[in-house]
């Protein structure tokens, strides 16, 4: 592991950015160094601990006392030197201790100005370092403006990212003058054998040898592929992953040339590629239509081998679309040109093959809006969230401040009745400022680390290099230094107030008797207050719309029920399992494993149901073209439905309703005529009103008979509506691929041992992977909503929080100054009752304001939402109730203790104090 | 060993005696200078790379401390490491601090604060 990774380097390195630049050019790395053999000679226990606490404290003192020190004193010609004192260092640390000490003595404030400011920072902090991780920061591929990807679309289905038929992308490349090059790539899910016996599953890409050089992308050992390597039948060889190197031959060079097995037959390491290589292949694969590959098998895949393409431009396979293909547009060439000249060149392949290019286009994408796409509304939205909990954070603090300073007023006075210097009592603020400052600014570290763990937890795999996301000290510095800013300019002003106010009137004005520097200031903190209740208010209506999305997404029927249910993923190696084409559908081999599978899962204890399919419900899996039997070729303006090959056991187990017909049986054998069954989308796409049954549908070239109608599987996740898809039965299709799904009467990953056994026992050397509950498949698949709704969530918690304490703390205020009006209404006859409501009052007003102004920001911000709502309209009046219900309720709480306070106020005591 | 040269530089900061004090009989880096002065002061003088990189920086200014070429074993040596070594002025600097304390170790005896050494 490279010594920068660790945690500790990493906290010692943003230390050492409080350094000035000049030191740190001169020494940061020795430093570094030395820090790192110094915390690793710590030893361990209590004592070590102490040391590596010694060693952090030390980088932090250290900064502080270089930014103080005087300049070396110059050598003067005599030879002498000037005098350099250290007086002044002695003096700010006993004025620093005094503000400790004064700080100290108001444990309440402090820790609210402390927790304040850090969790503004720290949230910041933390999601700024994702976007400019995720987003800003360059990505791995050169020139990454002129990289975009070229699709095929289907017109009949409406579906705008295909991937690619093999002759198609070959006329491409000939034919296209606008890409400076085009590659194509292509997912698979490899056994990847080192030795005997430790086989494992991993995402691979099969590239054309122009990929890598296209993209920039350069081995770290060894070299990318050849055009020689690339031809049809070409040598055994492929590419590892950096991380594969360090696991399996702890980065010795000699890997290159060594042999590995992917599935089963043995390869040749020709070299090394770095971490960044499989950059955006998850974004890629996870728009597409179809042939998804891993993208749709876990959330967090990472290549681990690339083999080269070997593409065999057969003409007979231009109905096959199995690779992706990617270009470099040529130097001043747009997207928009390159996708005129794409679109000249599938027309004429429409017309020169118009069996198999028929409706079929081409969609020209820039590289960049493929992988950021989906995340950059989410974490837009998430900036704009964070940068109000800031600005509700800062009025907080100045909030804070402010009333320390009213409160102290009296202090302020006496000091300078007894000879302070203004000079003086302005340091004595401005350090203080800078104590509470440096404190929040740690905290907010503390929490930008702890909260860039959460958040990296939580996050999706669809975020793009989500993986190597760091705290980024820049954010840092900027929220430090806003915080700064503000506790600064705040902590100011009661040293201000006090010179202009001049020492007696300070002096007299401590019992409150209406000094109009009082309202004056009572004023602006109601009006700071209000704009925190404004900002919350939009958060908690941006959170609320987000929730309520997700609790609809939760609400819709998928079309199957995931709960019980075990899913588990297999591939046959070609080699025990032969596919050939001339006698498919028999391909005895495959078919007894799955009978033996179903058999011997069906006989384990707990098990209710089980399936062997094509595709996991929540997998979009592949599409075909068909054509109703007896039907004019015209219509074939539909959409090609997702091809579902499911054994008799699917329906019970997935619990998918039948609509009409009868459900498909082990007795639609290869003996019996060929069926199918068909969706209610493929019912209405294709039948409209008619009935289906007994109807023909030519596919793969027989006509099979439709039995049944089964209701909508979700098979594009939650948020989209079912499409039509076809139903085989795996006894007449078998499944070279697919899932295993297992209904039990308990919790599903009980299960998962006892799977693996029988599978191990039927065939040792199929490896299973994807072993997990369905369920979790589907939480999965609502991963990114998830996150942006908890992070905004937790955001608008916060500042609720913060409004909050801003409430109270401007009531409290209100009551203490007003102790003696409240007393002289109590005399005059005043009930408690009355004063009480008089403080509320105060409160409602408040809330009042901040909800109205929040509800109109709320209204004009809500359509930066819309493309992350589901089910939701922007401007939900149920949503914008809720939130305004909430917002009263805790108002209210917030505001009873100062009302108590005044309702408890003792007249007689009241107009004594003076 | 009086030195008016040296004069405005004493007393020397106990760091920057130890500092001198380790780099006496050879170069040393950073990491060793650290341990090399927690060793002699017996653990009272913990060096943070903080303090101890502030003071190399005003060792350097002074002209006290160089940066050295000679690495002391090629055994040992780490090329990423920059060794530092006395200068001349150095030497007298240290020299002359040790003269001080020692003359007011002397004083101390013979005010009997401290016990006079017996002859060998």
């Amino acid at each position: 592991m490279r010594p920068g990774r660790a945690a500790p380097y990493r906290a010692a390195r943003l230390l050492l950015t409080l350094y000035p630049r000049a030191f740190r050019r001169a020494f940061a790395t020795d430093m570094l160094e030395v820090f790192g053999d110094a915390w690793h000679g710590s030893g361990k226990g209590l004592r070590g601990l102490a040391t590596r606490f010694r060693l952090l404290s030390d980088l932090i003192r250290g900064a502080v006392a270089q930014h103080l020190e005087r300049p070396v004193p110059a050598v003067t010609r005599s030879g002498a030197f000037t005098t350099h004192s250290r007086l002044t260092m002695r003096d700010l640390l006993a004025e620093f201790r005094h503000a400790v000490r004064s700080l100290a003595r108001t444990p309440g404030f402090t820790l609210a100005v402390v927790l304040t400011l850090g969790l503004g920072i720290g949230a910041n902090t933390a999601i700024f370092s994702v976007v400019d991780g995720v987003l800003l920061r360059p990505a791995p591929f050169q020139d990454m403006s002129r990289l975009s990807m070229v699709w095929e679309t289907d017109r009949r289905s409406g579906t705008l990212r295909e991937p690619a038929s093999i002759p198609d992308y070959f006329d491409f490349q000939e034919r296209s003058r606008r890409f400076e090059q085009l590659a194509a790539f292509s997912p698979i899910t490899t056994t990847l054998s080192f030795g005997a016996g430790d086989a494992v599953r991993v995402p691979g890409l099969w590239v054309t040898h122009e990929f890598l050089p296209m993209v920039g992308i350069r081995p770290i050992v060894g070299s990318t592929f050849t055009a020689d390597q690339d031809r049809p039948d070409g040598p055994h060889v492929a590419l590892i992953s950096e991380a594969m190197w360090t696991e399996r031959f702890a980065r010795n060079p000699s890997a290159v040339g060594a042999t590995i097995r992917v599935n089963e037959d043995p390869f040749t390491i020709v070299g090394v590629l770095p971490a960044t290589a499989d950059f955006g292949t998850l974004q890629i694969l996870g728009v597409a239509a179809y042939r998804r590959g891993f993208a749709d098998q876990t959330s967090r895949a990472r290549v681990d081998v690339w083999l080269p393409l070997q593409a065999d431009r057969s003409p007979d396979s231009r109905g096959n679309h199995p690779i992706f293909v990617a270009g470099r547009l040529a130097p001043g060439v747009g997207v928009s040109q390159a996708q005129q000249e794409m679109t000249a060149i599938t027309a004429e392949l429409e017309r020169l093959y118009h069996q198999s290019n028929d409706q079929r286009g081409a969609h020209v994408e820039a590289l960049s809006d493929v992988v950021f796409g989906g995340v950059r509304p989410a974490l837009l939205v998430l900036v704009g969230a964070v940068a109000l909990v800031l600005l509700v954070a800062c009025a907080n603090v100045a909030n804070l401040l402010l009333a320390r300073g009213a409160a102290r007023a009296r202090e302020v006075s006496v000091r300078g009745a007894l000879g302070a210097s203004a000079a003086r009592l302005t340091r004595l603020f401005l350090i203080e400022s800078a104590v509470l400052t440096a404190a929040g600014a740690a905290v907010g570290l503390l929490l930008a680390l702890a909260g860039l763990q959460a958040l990296l937890a939580l996050a999706p795999g669809s975020i793009p290099r989500v993986g190597t996301v760091g705290v980024d000290a820049r954010v840092l510095g900027v929220t430090v230094t806003l915080g700064v800013l503000i506790s600064v300019t705040f902590g100011m002003v009661p040293a201000i107030q006090a010179r202009r106010r001049g020492p007696s009137l300070a002096l007299q004005s401590d019992s409150g008797r209406g000094a109009s520097a009082g309202r004056e200031q009572r004023r602006f903190r109601s009006a700071l207050v209000v704009a925190e209740l404004a900002l919350a208010v939009i958060l908690m209506i941006g959170s609320g719309l987000l929730i309520k999305s997700l609790w609809r997404l939760y609400q819709v029927d998928p079309g199957f029920q995931t709960s019980g249910v075990l899913k588990a993923d297999f591939q046959l190696p070609g080699s025990r399992y032969p596919q050939p084409r001339s006698t498919w559908p028999k391909w005895p081999e495959m078919r007894r494993f799955a009978l033996e599978v179903r058999r011997r899962v069906a006989a384990l204890p707990g098990v209710t149901a089980v399936a062997m399919a094509n595709a996991h419900p929540l997998e979009a899996g592949y599409t075909s073209s068909i054509l109703v039997v007896g039907r004019d070729p015209d219509p074939t303006n539909w959409p090609e439905p997702s091809i579902r090959i499911v054994d008799a056991g699917y329906m019970a187990t997935m619990q998918v309703p039948l609509i009409a017909g009868r459900p498909m049986t082990d007795a639609d054998d290869l003996e019996a005529p060929p069926v199918v069954s068909i969706n209610q989308a493929a019912r209405r796409a294709y039948f409209g009103a008619g009935d289906p049954l007994g109807q023909r549908i030519q596919l793969w070239g027989s006509d099979r008979l439709v039995v049944g109608v089964l209701a909508d599987e979700r098979m594009h996740g939650l948020a989209e509506a079912a499409p039509p898809a076809v139903y085989l039965p795996a006894s007449q299709a078998p499944l070279p691929n697919g899932s295993i799904l297992v209904r039990v009467a308990g919790e599903p990953t009980a299960l998962a041992a006892g799977l693996r056994s029988v599978v191990r026992a039927v065939d040792p050397d199929v490896p299973l992977f994807g072993v997990e509950p369905l369920a979790t498949t589907l939480s999965h698949s609502t991963g990114q909503r998830r996150f942006t709704m908890l992070v905004l969530g937790s955001f608008a918690g916060v500042a609720l929080l913060l409004a909050m304490i801003g409430v109270h703390g401007v009531l409290s205020y209100t009551v203490a100054q007003r102790t003696r009006e409240i007393g002289i209404r109590m005399a005059l006859g005043a009930d408690r009752r009355s004063v009480r409501s008089l403080v509320l009052g105060q409160g409602a007003r408040m809330v009042m304001a901040g909800l109205g102004i929040g509800v109109v920001g709320a209204f004009a911000g809500a359509r930066w939402l819309g493309s992350l709502l589901y089910g939701v309209a922007p401007r939900d009046p149920l949503t914008f109730g809720a939130v305004a219900l909430a917002l009263g309720v805790v108002a209210l709480v917030a505001s009873w203790l100062p009302a108590r306070r005044a309702m408890r106020v003792e007249p007689s005591e009241a107009l004594r104090t003076e | 060993m009086s030195d008016s040269s040296l004069a405005h530089l004493l007393p020397l900061p106990p760091v920057w005696f130890h500092l001198l004090l380790a780099l006496t009989n050879q170069e040393r880096h950073g990491y060793a200078l650290m341990q090399d002065v927690a060793a002699q002061s017996g653990g009272t003088v913990a060096l943070g790379p903080g303090t101890l990189y502030g003071a190399l920086k005003r060792l350097l200014a002074l002209k006290l401390v160089e940066e050295s070429d000679r690495r002391p074993d090629p055994d040992l040596d780490d090329q990423r490491r920059r060794y530092y070594g006395l200068t001349a002025l150095g030497r007298r600097a240290l020299a002359a601090e040790a003269a001080r304390h020692a003359s007011l170790v002397q004083l101390a005896r013979t005010k009997r604060v401290l016990p006079r050494p017996r002859p060998a």
